[in-house]
């Protein structure tokens, strides 16, 4: 277990350093971030000084081992903004952003499996059909087009809920029903087929000759088989719903890390946008990370240990 | 054995005389894409405490389907069309779901054909026998687990105390096999029903796992019907035969009696395609062909096409059954004893 663990975090950090590396020199081929802060009449000198200030006057391979080394002493630069360290702006946003993920998540994750679980074992009924035209659906709109109608419906036409900001709880209906209804509709398709798979195995079949009753049948012997491939898949989806959200607090305003990220690329501001990136890659990392172990954990034919025959 | 006394007793119409297990004019099919499709045309079967049935035919004759049906164990596409099934004076085809429940498992236990698909690959050997324990005696969990391992001593798997902890990956076709066998006598079922349980595994294998049925059989009292294909297995461990056809039974008689004299000529093709020491296989009388596929079956006796002993007799009409005497009877025209 622990070498097979060790392996893997071996390779998560090589992960992240092509990553920081790709992002470092990608953001500095898309352009000068001087023009971004400064209008264009500003005098060379007054420039150059910045330049030095800010560490963008030596060369790109410099800069690279003065950044790297530095992310080794606790150091993610500072903004070329407000002089801040990059780590306190992405942190001081990172809260909202972190309570908007983990409501959507947890509650797609909920509603997903249950409806997905629902679907096969109606399988080829109303409720079957009902439940997946609905999560095809809600699985295939582009996210900000959902929010739109969302936004039309319940706050300009019914006007029951604000469409911006995070000062109340009544804030985060919208988006994270935007976000989960997508997280949700995907979750649900894969634990249908999931289960559909189960259930057609003979390995049920001696459960019910056994005299299992049919909720024994699916708890006990239908679900932990099923949890294989969804966990994995929903592991997987982790990484989709960081994406989603840094539309999605764009279009509703919610103050979290994803819409400082917008921001922070739309002016260049280099440790910004590094930090953001190399912190979304972690969190996936660790996910996928987690989900292997998960995943050993729930299929006993998955040697982890690698001890057994 | 407090599994005894969860044991219902015989319903008010049940004697002493009348089998155990009897399946009467039992129908089955499939609805598929291409349409409904009989699988099994009124079937006849039974069985008695302490002996064994055999139930002998080619791949896909129906001996499975008729077995599951007979449990209310058929894939969700697949319904009974007619028929009773007769279990201690009870139709199990008319009680309700909670019943049945409460039957299957305990006293009517069945071992499928696939072993090794049959067991559920995240839970422990240990846990899916004493499952059934649980389910029906009401045992604690420490006297559960000691008698999950006397079970896996009973079946002979050795190690039996740390295999319980193992999982169906780690059990060979063999094992599996017995683990299911374990699993099936749990309860002390009342009736086996065995499916090819000793195909695919080898031959002293074979034997042992033939030889274990029997003496369970003994020891328990049971009523047993062990599904085959093989003659051989027939030959050494069942009572009585029945050969099915094509979702038919053609002939049915104590297994002397089938050696002896089959009647029908698809019994004598599959006894002609058995080796044996005092003969060697004759190509020509071994059945020419292969068995229908349900679409194809035809609507006078279904051997017909594959028969060299027919006339015009044979089609259209499916042939009747003819006592031969009080336990061996055959459904054809020309049976053997009348044609050569
Ligand atoms: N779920 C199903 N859907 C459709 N047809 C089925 C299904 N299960 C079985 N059948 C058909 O029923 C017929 C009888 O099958 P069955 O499994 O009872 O044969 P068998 O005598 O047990 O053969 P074998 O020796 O191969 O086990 C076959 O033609 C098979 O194709
Ligand atoms: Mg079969």
């Amino acid at each position: 277990m622990t070498r097979y663990i060790l392996i893997k975090i071996l390779r998560s950090f090589l992960t992240l350093w092509i990553v920081v590396t790709a992002v470092f020199f990608v953001l500095r081929a898309s352009g000068d971030p001087i023009y971004s802060v400064f209008s264009l009449g500003t005098p060379e000198a007054t420039l150059d000084v910045f330049r030095v200030k800010w560490g963008i006057d030596k060369s790109m391979i410099e800069q690279y081992f003065i950044y790297v080394s530095d992310i080794f002493k606790g150091d993610f630069g500072t903004s070329f903004f407000d002089g801040r360290q990059a780590w306190d702006i992405v942190m001081e946003r990172v809260p909202k952003t972190l309570l908007l993920g983990g409501v959507t998540f947890s509650i797609s994750v909920v509603i997903g499996v249950v409806l997905g679980a629902i679907a096969a074992l109606k399988h080829g009924t109303f409720w079957d059909r009902g439940i997946m035209t609905a999560a095809v659906a809600a699985f295939s709109m582009p996210s900000y087009f959902l929010a739109l109608l969302l936004i039309l419906l319940f706050s300009l036409q019914l006007r029951w809920l604000p469409t911006a900001g995070a000062s109340t709880w009544q804030h985060i209906i919208l988006p994270a029903t935007t976000l989960g209804l997508t997280l949700a509709g995907s979750i649900a398709r894969f634990t249908r087929s999931a289960m559909l798979e189960v259930l057609r195995q003979s390995y049920m079949r001696t459960a019910r000759a056994k005299g299992a009753s049919r909720f024994r049948q699916i708890a006990w012997h239908a679900l932990p088989n099923a949890a294989i491939p969804t966990v994995t898949v929903i592991g997987f989806q982790l990484g989709w719903l960081i994406g989603g959200s840094v539309v999605i607090e764009t279009v509703f305003s919610w103050p979290g890390a994803g819409r400082l990220f917008i921001t922070a690329v739309g002016v260049r501001d280099f440790a910004v946008v590094q930090l953001f990136i190399l912190m979304v890659a972690s969190t996936v990392i660790t996910a996928n990370l987690l989900v292997d172990i998960l995943y050993g954990y729930l299929d006993p034919r998955i040697s982890v240990t690698g001890d057994s025959k | 054995m407090s599994g005894e006394a969860k044991h219902t007793t015989p319903a008010p119409g049940a004697t002493e005389a009348e089998p155990l297990f009897q399946v009467r004019d039992l129908s089955v099919v499939f609805d598929t894409p291409d349409g409904t499709v009989q699988v099994v045309d009124s079937v006849n079967l039974k069985v008695s405490a302490g002996r064994t049935l055999g139930l002998v035919g080619e791949s896909g004759s129906g001996k499975s389907v008729t077995c599951l049906a007979a449990l209310g164990l058929l894939a969700s596409r697949g319904r009974v069309t007619g028929g009773k099934v007769m279990f201690n004076g009870r139709d199990l085809l008319k009680i309700d779901d909670a019943e049945m429940s409460k039957l299957r498992g305990c006293e009517v236990a069945m071992v499928f054909q696939d072993p090794m698909v049959s067991l559920n690959p995240v839970r422990t050997i240990g846990w899916q026998i004493s499952e059934s324990i649980f389910l029906h005696q009401g045992l604690s969990r420490d006297a559960a687990a000691k008698r999950t391992i006397e079970l896996l001593d009973m079946v002979g798997i050795p190690n039996s105390k740390s295999r319980v902890l193992e999982y169906p990956h780690q059990f060979s076709g063999g094992m599996s096999q017995r683990a299911m066998i374990a699993m099936a006598i749990a309860c002390q079922p009342k009736l086996l029903i065995a499916d090819e349980p000793t195909t695919a595994l080898d031959v002293t294998i074979q034997a042992q796992i033939l030889e274990l049925l029997s003496d369970l059989k003994k020891e328990l009292n049971m009523a047993l019907i062990l599904i085959t294909h093989d003659l051989g297995v027939i030959a050494e461990a069942a009572d009585d035969v029945a050969v099915m056809y094509a979702g038919r039974v053609v002939e049915e008689a104590q297994v002397l009696d089938l050696f002896d004299a089959p009647l029908h000529h698809y019994t004598l093709g599959l006894l002609n395609s058995l080796p044996r020491v005092d003969r060697k296989i004759d190509r020509l009388s071994a059945i020419e062909g292969a068995a229908p596929p349900p679409q194809e079956f035809v609507t006078g006796c279904r051997f017909e096409p594959r028969c060299g002993h027919c006339n015009a007799s044979c089609t259209g009409t499916r042939p009747e059954f003819t006592d031969i005497s009080a336990t061996h009877r055959v459904a054809c025209k020309h049976p053997m004893s009348v044609s050569s």
